[in-house]
């Protein structure tokens, strides 16, 4: 039966050009990534390695100029999203995909109640979708289903708080309002832009759970992007490791973070202290993600990479499967047994 | 909130002190005889100093002030030389039609200005967006006066689509006088004949003392729109599905409007000092041409009472401004 019923998302040697005043920046090289339902993803990488232009090109949110996309398909349920009309995308976006951005303390209309724009989501996605809200009125019911959204999400008293400002909530109570504006309109794929890198500690632990239950109890597919190893390993069930604008190591978490193959993997894990990490031994990955207006024709990561030869930066690595849905894009892997 | 208006309204009895010595203080030092042009030419000596004595201008300076600081607690303007009326009676004459001049210009000008603000932002650097630019540039520097003349040319020469001037055809009947606003008084006597009329002859003066604060009220709109199309919450109404239009109005256009509330404050107060030279080529009788004869004939109260009137309103309109700030976004709303 799998090859017939085409996963959720499906994601194809996605590649994205960015106009820039110095010329064309090479931004996304062949992007390749399959998420089921039920699959919460984790997208990890540094600052500037494409995870949140991957994130924001699957419900099209790139500004096309400057950017470009010369090759790639995103296909949701089998339907591909890059030659969809502007319309249709429009149809598909908070209904079939719900997105968080990634700063929950500007992601919120300063001017409007949190009612109203929770119900301006679900009017939005009741115009395609009538069945969301029943019968009835459909602002009265928008009301109702976001009183019962922003239940959901644990904020108290939900139906009070409907006429709240958003300068009322806490960073925390924010990024539930947004979760919840996200889900409203019952989405089947949820990409959440580094939703817990601006709380603090203990709301983070709080929210992760909150995505996790979410998406649980409604099967949804889910892109957690982040730069955390910490958060991968709390609340994803996959992890796709990108550098410089491609996928170098992706599979299971607990393949990938039991066994990593890629060197750049384990210098990301490295880099997140442990319970016996000694003091004084954090380790950073030494130099930068390199120059995306000049890339080395071969593996991008080769100049920071310890065990590069010449035959890396000839040719890039395509990604090779190592079984067990773990596969890797590098010619010398941690060759991790596989039983 | 009450107490934000109630620190507001004690602010205005200095103002007002302090408005109205300076005006005092210029007005005596200008040099010049108003009783001997109010008496005119062949008035002899005795009937000068009558009249001089009769409006109290034989008086020391500090003495007229202080009566008429006196006389401004009941209400009383004094009274003007030229007229000889009490100078708040010429006022609740001709305030009205200045009134509805500037009320007509700015609700024109705000109507139009907005939403042209708001499309251009979107069609940002795209022609009709160029074309609005060039076309605000030359609202703001064509003067009015001309604008005014051009529009008569057009409009009521060549095309004969309007009247040339005035507030009514010579030959209407005002409608019964109850806020004095002719269009407003129409309306409220049912009478639609004589409103269409009134309509018609607001239409170009209105328009030409329109058009530059619509150039003002555009050109900040779009700037603002423009900040706010690049604000995380934009995206995030997009990625939300949210239709184009409710994302134009509520998301972009609720979030840029209060950055204009403040260019449409002074535009109204500017508008309303700065009528007179629209009034005199449309003919129309209000503040600006009292006030303008006023000074010419060196009659110094009503000058004064003008600049106390529309003073006070020039401070009401902008304290309505900060109030709209915070019924717009309730970040800024007053304790």
């Amino acid at each position: 039966m799998p090859p017939l019923m085409p996963p959720l998302l499906e994601i194809r040697d996605l590649h994205l050009t960015m106009a820039t005043r110095d010329g064309p920046a090479q931004v996304l090289t062949g992007v390749a990534l399959r998420i089921a339902r039920g699959e919460i993803w984790g997208l990890v990488g540094e600052s500037g390695c494409g995870k949140t232009l991957t994130g924001l090109s699957v419900p099209r949110l790139v500004p096309c100029p400057p950017a470009h996309y010369p090759a790639g398909e995103v296909r949701l349920d089998g339907e591909d999203l890059m030659a969809l009309s502007e319309r249709r995308m429009r149809a598909l976006r908070g209904r079939r995909i719900g997105m968080i951005l990634q700063d929950p303390a500007t992601s919120l209309n300063p001017t409007m109640r949190i009612g109203d724009q929770l119900a301006d989501v679900a009017l939005a996605a009741a115009r395609h979708d009538p069945a969301l809200l029943g019968p009835g009125p459909a602002r009265t019911a928008a009301r109702a289903l976001a009183a019962t959204m922003l239940d959901r999400v644990g904020i108290a008293s939900a139906r009070q708080r409907l006429s709240a400002w958003p300068h009322e909530f806490s960073g925390g109570m924010r990024q539930r309002v947004l979760i919840a504006m996200a889900l409203i309109g019952a989405p089947d794929l949820l990409i959440a832009d580094e939703p817990t890198s601006a709380l603090d500690v203990p709301v983070q632990a709080q929210i992760l759970a909150l995505m996790q239950g979410m998406a649980a109890d409604r099967g949804l597919g889910m892109i957690l992007i982040t730069h955390s190893m910490g958060v991968v390993a709390r609340a994803c069930s996959h992890v796709a490791v990108m550098y410089a604008g491609s996928i170098v190591e992706t599979g299971p978490v607990v393949e990938v973070l039991d066994r990593p193959a890629h060197p750049y993997t384990r210098a990301l894990m490295a880099a997140v202290p442990g319970r016996h990490t000694p003091r004084g031994t954090l380790r950073a990955l030494p130099g930068t993600v390199p120059d995306l207006l000049a890339a080395p024709p071969g593996c991008r990561f080769a100049p920071r990479c310890p065990r590069a030869t010449p035959a890396c930066r000839a040719a890039r690595p395509p990604l090779r499967p190592l079984g067990a849905g773990h596969a890797v894009a590098c010619a010398h892997p941690d060759a991790p047994a596989h039983g | 909130m009450l107490r934000f208006l109630l620190r507001r309204l004690l602010m205005l009895g200095p103002v007002l002190v302090g408005l109205t010595a300076i005006m005092f203080v210029i007005a005596r030092l200008l040099p010049g005889d108003p009783v001997g042009l109010a008496a005119g030419p062949n008035a002899t000596q005795a009937e000068r100093a009558a009249l001089a004595q009769e409006f109290g201008l034989d008086r020391p300076v500090w003495d007229q002030y202080l009566s008429y600081v006196a006389g401004l607690a009941r209400g009383d303007l004094g009274r003007s030389l030229m007229t000889r009326h009490p100078v708040a009676e010429d006022i609740a004459i001709y305030l009205p039609a200045t009134l509805e001049l500037v009320l007509a210009a700015m609700a024109l000008a705000i109507a139009l200005g907005l939403p042209l603000g708001l499309l251009t932002a979107l069609w940002q650097n795209r022609w009709p967006d160029r074309l609005g630019q060039v076309l605000a540039i030359g609202a703001i520097s064509v003067p009015r006066f001309f604008l005014g003349l051009l529009l008569q040319l057009v409009f009521a020469m060549w095309l004969m689509w309007l009247p040339l001037g005035g507030q009514l055809p010579v030959v209407t009947l005002p409608p019964p006088r109850v806020t004095g606003l002719v269009t407003l008084d129409a309306a409220l006597a049912g009478d639609w004949a004589t409103l269409g009329a009134a309509c018609r002859h607001l239409a170009l003066p209105a328009l030409a003392l329109a058009l530059s604060p619509l150039a003002a009220i555009l050109r900040m709109m779009r700037a603002s729109a423009i900040e706010v199309m690049a604000q995380d919450y934009v995206t995030a109404a997009r990625a939300l599905g949210l239709p184009r239009r409710k994302i134009l109005i509520k998301t972009i256009g609720r979030n840029a409007v209060s950055a204009t509330l403040t260019v449409i404050g002074l535009y109204f107060g500017w508008l309303l000092g700065g009528t007179v030279l629209v009034e005199t080529v449309f003919d129309w009788p209000g503040l600006g041409l009292y006030a303008t004869r006023a000074i010419l004939s060196q009659d110094m109260m009503p000058v004064i009472g003008v600049a106390l009137v529309t003073g006070l309103i020039f401070i009401a309109v902008n304290l309505a401004v900060d109030l709209a700030y915070g019924l717009i976004d309730p970040r800024v709303r007053y304790e």
